[in-house]
């Protein structure tokens, strides 16, 4: 990849990254069961350190998790080489720093914890798909 | 840290019946690999508890013990300390017998049964209102410059909450004089001192010396099933072999249940069972801290104590498991008329309880609404298999110790010749006072804050190809890791990339201030195989605040010496100079690098050695070719 390709690239991914983490933390936070269409078939998740592969076990996973407020406060993103995630497919990496909230009990106030996040999309059929989600806390 | 215990702790080692588990420090589950981080979520609640104030306690051995305490040694104990508590033991042993304590609920502690004139050698507590605005010198000279005869405070100590302080003293004497002058003199901040005065017939209870804490150990881990994991403590006060020893601890008092939930805290945390019945508990207040170490418990006996309310039980909430528990024989069942009243009001603090006083019932009914979903506990790092862990370990291990070192630049073969690395900085969100991160502004790639459109300013800030990501890092602050603190999770891995995701906590090496400035990172790479290692193609850096907790944390491992500075290709020999380039000058090594069709790290150390000069470089590059003694693995 020369540095003029991977400028565009670059381009093209910081439109992209700034696109999809708005529409996923909203996705994630108002209408959770709609997030699976933003993963591929195949994708992986580590989330606190556990994994789940598959974007249906994924959404189940997702499904027991409480009620969530995110607060995007950072994010960067990279082209990712060409054929590296897959032949002939753009990708790329977006990472994501914020705090978020999640409603465990009525009774209970949540706190807010930081997280850092790491996405691996790819274009699938001109949509950008999952391939990798991983989050911890930073706890 | 402190609660990392070491091989040489505390192991209860006198198996009679075999069946005693209570653990000593070989427990594999504390001996992670590097990287992970399984200590740290297990500290929670424990930190300071278990540092071992009692330097005996850590290394003790039954068996001396057990000789130290004939009681013929005992009186030989030239300190006293031992004697003492000997004595004042017994004489606890009498007052639970004729005076009934416990009966005399509201009263406890005074010694009210007796309205008789204390004898001249009572023991009474004082308790000073806003003592603590003093220091104990203050307060003590104060008192004795006030005051005629001696006057000798044992045991003062400071509740920092209600500001009070409390000592005791010995001798009717003293106490008077004490009350004489109660609300006469004045402090230093305008207020009257006064002393609250009470007879008492424990001054030493808030102590158990360190032979007791033996004992007691030694005693909990024989009431401990270690198949069931149910501990019994039912009538403490009257455990035969403690009282051999002339040891009472009854369990309503609080320094027994302090004592106690360290023990367990250390040993046995992951117990599921409790039995405190038949000991007189009129509050649970003193067990909440026992709650937060044992999270597991799911069976619980209260029976035949002197529980009134039920509302008690809500002191002990936090055990949300239990399934199983007796309350009968306290006076709070006879608040309730029939069976189903009192089941759902135990179920309002313990919702999952299927047994009550020994009688099962069917779960209750409830409504399915998602409202208490929990979150799952959060796991250490995930690896996937053990081959990728290897890799990436060694990986990170390699980086890091060149990272941390005055020697950046060799981390250049790590990357790719496309590499890309970029960072942010954005502060902590949730943390009140932090340090600056001006350090990071200049490179700084915060699509939030730059926004998605500004593409000049967006690719300035993304470091392509060798060069510039070690320009880069080599210009960012010096800094030590704590691999301790490090949390991988392998996010892809397939024969043609190898993703990852590190999480950690740095320590800048020079600060403005002379406090320490911690940061959390959060680092993405991806790599691509590059003979027996990986090369990074892409290398995304965010940095915030440490929180206080991972501040308090940090701890450096010792410096692992490295022999090669990573782990995927051989270092760049002879790289010396540790400056960073200037933009000309890496310029110049892009051009070089057209010309002479080397690569970076070749093209970079031919130039260093030339002192930039590109003509000289140049000549003395084409002698060298023509000799042949340029290395293959030089050449693009």
């Amino acid at each position: 990849m020369l540095a003029e390709d991977i400028k565009a690239k670059s381009f093209q991914a910081t439109i992209a990254a700034g696109e999809f983490s708005k529409l996923y933390f909203e996705t994630f936070d108002k209408r959770r069961q709609a997030i699976i269409k933003m993963y591929q078939e195949k994708a992986t998740l580590v989330w606190n350190g556990h994994y789940v592969s598959g974007a249906d076990e994924i959404m189940k996973f997702f499904d027991k998790l409480p009620q969530s407020e995110y607060t995007v406060e950072g994010m960067d993103t990279q082209p990712i080489l060409a054929d590296t995630v897959s032949k002939g497919i753009n990708s790329i990496i977006v990472t994501v720093f914020g705090k978020v909230k999640f409603k465990e009990s009525e009774k209970k106030v949540p706190e807010s914890k930081v997280f850092a996040q790491t996405f691996i999309l790819s274009a699938h059929d001109n949509k950008w798909k999952i391939d990798s989600d991983n989050m911890r806390f930073m706890d | 840290m402190s609660y990392n215990r070491k091989n040489d702790n505390f192991s209860v080692v006198t198996r009679r019946d075999g069946t005693r588990s209570f653990r000593g420090g070989h427990d594999d589950r504390w001996n992670n690999h590097q990287g992970s981080n399984a200590n740290r979520g297990q500290s929670r609640g424990g930190r300071g508890n278990r540092g071992g104030r009692r330097g005996g306690f850590r290394h003790f051995n039954a068996q001396s013990a057990r000789f130290r305490n004939r009681p013929g040694n005992a009186n030989l104990d030239e300190d006293g300390d031992i004697a003492m508590s000997g004595e004042f033991n017994r004489a606890n042993n009498l007052n639970s017998h004729t005076k009934s304590r416990g009966s005399h609920s509201s009263f406890r502690g005074r010694n009210n049964a007796t309205r008789k004139v204390p004898p001249k050698d009572a023991w009474f507590k004082i308790m000073v209102p806003f003592g603590a605005t003093m220091s104990e010198n203050e307060l003590v000279d104060m008192i004795k410059s006030n005051i005629n005869g001696p006057f000798e405070p044992i045991q003062y100590s400071v509740d920092d909450r209600s500001k009070r302080v409390y000592f005791f003293i010995k001798g009717l004497d003293s106490a008077d004089a004490l009350r004489s002058i109660s609300r006469r003199i004045t402090k230093s901040d305008g207020h009257k001192l006064v002393f609250h005065v009470t007879n008492t017939s424990c001054p030493l209870d808030n102590t158990i010396d360190d032979n007791c804490i033996h004992k007691l150990t030694l005693r909990l881990s024989e009431r401990y099933d270690s198949s069931t994991q149910l501990l019994n403590l039912s009538e403490f006060h009257a455990d035969d072999e403690l009282k051999k020893d002339n040891i009472y601890l009854p369990l309503n008092r609080a320094t027994t249940m302090a004592a106690i939930t360290k023990i367990i805290a250390q040993h046995t945390p992951e117990l599921v069972g409790l039995d405190v019945s038949r000991n007189k508990l009129l509050s649970l207040g003193h067990m909440t801290d026992l709650v937060k170490v044992t999270p597991n418990v799911c069976c619980l006996n209260l029976g035949n104590n002197q529980l009134r309310s039920l509302d008690e039980l809500t002191k002990l909430k936090g055990w949300q498991n239990i399934v199983e528990i007796i309350l009968k024989g306290n006076d709070l069942c006879q608040n309730f008329s029939n069976q189903e009243t009192y089941l759902s009001a135990v179920r309002k603090t313990f919702p999952k309880v299927l047994k009550l006083d020994g009688t099962d019932y069917p779960p209750p009914i409830t409504f399915d609404l998602d409202n208490d979903l929990v979150l799952p506990p959060t796991k250490d790092s995930h690896f996937g298999n053990d081959d990728v862990k290897n890799l990436v370990v060694t990986f990170i291990k390699e980086y890091y110790s060149i990272y941390d070192s005055d020697r950046r630049k060799d981390l250049m073969p790590a990357y790719h010749d496309n590499a890309q690395f970029s960072l942010f900085a954005v502060k902590n969100p949730i943390l009140d006072r932090q340090a600056s991160l001006s350090s990071y502004v200049d490179d700084s790639r915060n699509l939030r804050v730059i926004g998605h459109y500004d593409s000049d300013k967006l690719s300035k800030k993304i470091k392509t190809g060798q060069l510039q990501v070690i320009s880069c890092l080599e210009s960012l602050p010096k800094t030590t890791h704590d691999l301790n603190s490090f949390k991988v999770d392998v996010t892809f891995a397939s024969p043609s990339m190898l993703s990852f995701v590190l999480q950690g906590v740095f320590k800048e090496n020079e600060t403005r201030s002379d406090k320490a400035v911690f940061r959390f990172f959060s680092r993405s790479f991806v790599t691509v195989p590059s003979g027996p290692g990986m090369v990074i193609t892409n290398d995304l850096l965010t940095i915030s605040n440490a929180s206080i907790a991972q501040s308090k944390a940090f701890k450096v491992a010792a410096p692992t010496p490295s022999s090669s500075p990573a782990s995927s290709t051989q270092s760049v020999p002879g790289a010396q100079s540790s400056s960073i380039q200037s933009p000309e000058q890496l310029q110049m090594i892009e051009r070089f690098m057209a010309d002479s069709k080397m690569n970076a790290a070749y093209s970079l150390q031919c130039l260093q050695a030339n002192d930039w000069d590109y003509n000289k470089a140049g000549l003395i590059f084409t002698d060298l070719k023509n000799q042949g003694r340029i290395p293959p693995e030089a050449f693009l």
